[in-house]
């Protein structure tokens, strides 16, 4: 069954909090390289999905594989170091620049009380080059606007350097431009071999930049799939909410 | 060097060198008090540091989680309730001491209890200042029934002293203090992931529960040190993180755990200088001298940082 650039594996996965289950019977697996658009309703389960695979909700049964290990079995840092989770909206205090939450960011690479180290600025340096983010870095998260922001959160989970990145809608907020930007910029670390999982709202956008889908259908069970021909824009949209 | 009596320059050199009526005055009283606010001023800077960051709150301070309010209903219980009913045997200093230490520690044992059952960190906050009412309604209950003498006794205790740790008494208060702001520091990474919120820290690989213990007992720990020999000092733990935060205009805790325990330091230790108005013969309540002197302090920098507030 598994093939080597299998990633991530749910097998039987149920989620929910406490003792009533979202989502049962999750079965899927996906490869770096992917672009995987998770779709769903509100209140159908998505963010919760993400959040159990991020170790912030206990899954309610089954397993969640990494690299073919469980994520039960793995400690927090080596967790972190495998999956980024970027969060639609991201409270911070006033004082945070860019640079600090880059630098946080090298966390979990980090032993006890050590500093990010020149390798560690370096990692930044090169990622933020990337993104031409350089005028950014000394303003403070709060400062910048909503576009900028997702940027910087992107940014944030490519200093992560985690081979998975999951994001809570990126879009939401951002006018046609920015959506466009941070798509184009998700594709973009698909293709260098990152799997990126990304609930949105934003089906006509996204589309056009998955190369998969994720979805929990207006019954709460979930699908996933490959977009083809055959799947069209409409198809998806009755699978989502039609009664 | 400053205090009510006058000591010059010579004759603080002589004082430190002969012995004299200066000496006496030097080692026996100015030094230990000295001592006593810079160890002081650090600690409550840290442990409210602690609590900013881990709450992500402004307003959190030393005393949020009520460990000045425990250590003052140990006091009330000794002072009003004890002399009720003949408990002058107790020697007072130590008596204080005692009660005090035991109070702070219950409450701080209870507020870590409550840490473990409540996983939500502004329910525990919550928490906290409900365990403070309630300690300080008991407070006013036994206030109402104690002889007024017991009443003004009690008061000067919520003033705060810096002149109550003896020498004799300062290795292990500043034994304690040292200890916890260096485990304070050992946190750092931590503090700088947690202020982020708990979901991004835990993503960043933090054991929220664990740290979450730690910080608790850190900031409790000196929070109650503090209390229990010098009273409830107010705003300097409250102020001093802040001012770190708007000099150094950083988040990252490598800067502000030192700057902090600097600042809180310096603050109360020139607080004390004023309380003391140096050469007259009069001792204004250090308490009321800090929030004195802080409150403008902070409302002063904030107004000239404001300029980089209008984006919010």
């Amino acid at each position: 069954m598994t093939s080597g650039s299998e990633i991530l594996q749910l097998i039987d996965l149920g989620i929910g909090y406490h003792q009533s289950a979202l989502v049962e019977g999750i079965n899927t697996s996906a490869e770096a390289g992917q672009f995987i658009l998770f779709l769903g309703a509100n209140g159908k389960g998505k963010s919760t999905l993400l959040k159990t695979l991020v170790g912030q909700v206990r899954t309610m049964n089954g397993e969640i594989l990494i690299h073919g290990q469980s994520i039960i079995l793995k400690d927090l840092k080596a967790i972190a170091r495998s999956i980024s989770y970027v969060p639609g909206k991201l409270q911070l205090p006033n004082e945070v620049t860019v640079s600090d939450l880059l630098q946080y960011a090298r966390i979990p690479y980090l032993k006890f009380m050590q500093k990010p180290s020149i390798e560690d600025q370096d990692i930044i340096d090169v990622v933020v080059k990337k993104l031409s983010i350089d005028q950014l870095v000394n303003c403070t998260y709060n400062e910048i606007s909503d576009g900028q922001r997702q940027l910087v959160n992107i940014a944030r989970s490519m200093v992560q350097q985690t081979p998975i990145i999951l994001l809570d809608e990126p879009t939401a907020n951002l006018d046609i431009v920015n959506k466009r930007m941070v798509f184009e910029l998700l594709k973009e670390q698909a293709e260098e071999g990152k799997l990126i999982i990304c609930c949105s709202h934003d089906l006509l956008e996204a589309y056009n930049y998955c190369s998969h889908l994720w979805i929990i259908n207006q019954n709460g069970e979930f699908e996933s799939f490959e977009k083809t021909d055959e799947v069209n824009l409409s198809e998806i949209e009755k699978r989502l909410f039609a009664s | 060097m400053l205090g009510s009596q006058l000591i010059s320059f010579s004759d603080l050199f002589s004082g430190l060198t002969e012995d004299n009526k200066f000496r006496f005055i030097l080692l026996e009283l100015r030094l230990p008090r000295v001592l006593t606010s810079v160890l002081s001023g650090a600690a409550l800077a840290i442990s409210g540091l602690l609590m900013q960051s881990f709450f992500r709150n402004p307003l959190a301070g030393p005393y949020i989680l009520g460990i000045s309010a425990g250590s003052g209903l140990g006091v009330a219980l000794l002072v009003l309730f004890g002399t009720a009913i003949g408990w002058e045997l107790i020697q007072m200093n130590n008596g204080v001491l005692l009660f005090s230490v035991v109070g702070a520690s219950s409450i701080l044992l209870l507020v870590m209890f409550l840490a473990k059952k409540i996983g939500n960190g502004s329910m525990l906050l919550i928490a906290g200042l409900m365990i403070g009412s309630f300690a300080s309604a008991v407070v006013s209950v036994l206030q109402y029934f104690a002889p007024s003498e017991s009443i003004k006794k009690y008061l000067l205790w919520t003033m705060g002293n810096l002149s109550a740790v003896e020498l004799s008494e300062m290795l292990i208060f500043g034994g304690v203090i040292v200890v916890f702001v260096l485990l304070a520091f050992f946190q750092v990474n931590e503090l700088n992931a947690l202020q982020l919120g708990d979901e991004t820290a835990l993503n960043l690989g933090v054991d929220i529960r664990k740290t979450r213990f730690y910080v608790i007992v850190i900031s409790g720990v000196l929070a109650g040190v503090v209390t229990a020999y010098c009273g409830p000092i107010a705003f300097v733990g409250l102020a001093a993180p802040h001012l770190a935060r708007l000099w150094t205009k950083t988040s990252n805790h490598f800067i502000l755990v030192p700057v902090s325990a600097l600042l809180g330091a310096i603050l109360l230790l020139f607080c004390d200088i004023v309380a003391q108005v140096p050469g007259l013969d009069l001792l204004l309540p250090i308490n009321a001298v800090t929030s004195l002197i802080g409150a403008p302090l902070v409302i002063s920098i904030i107004l000239r940082n404001r300029k980089s507030w209008v984006n919010d």
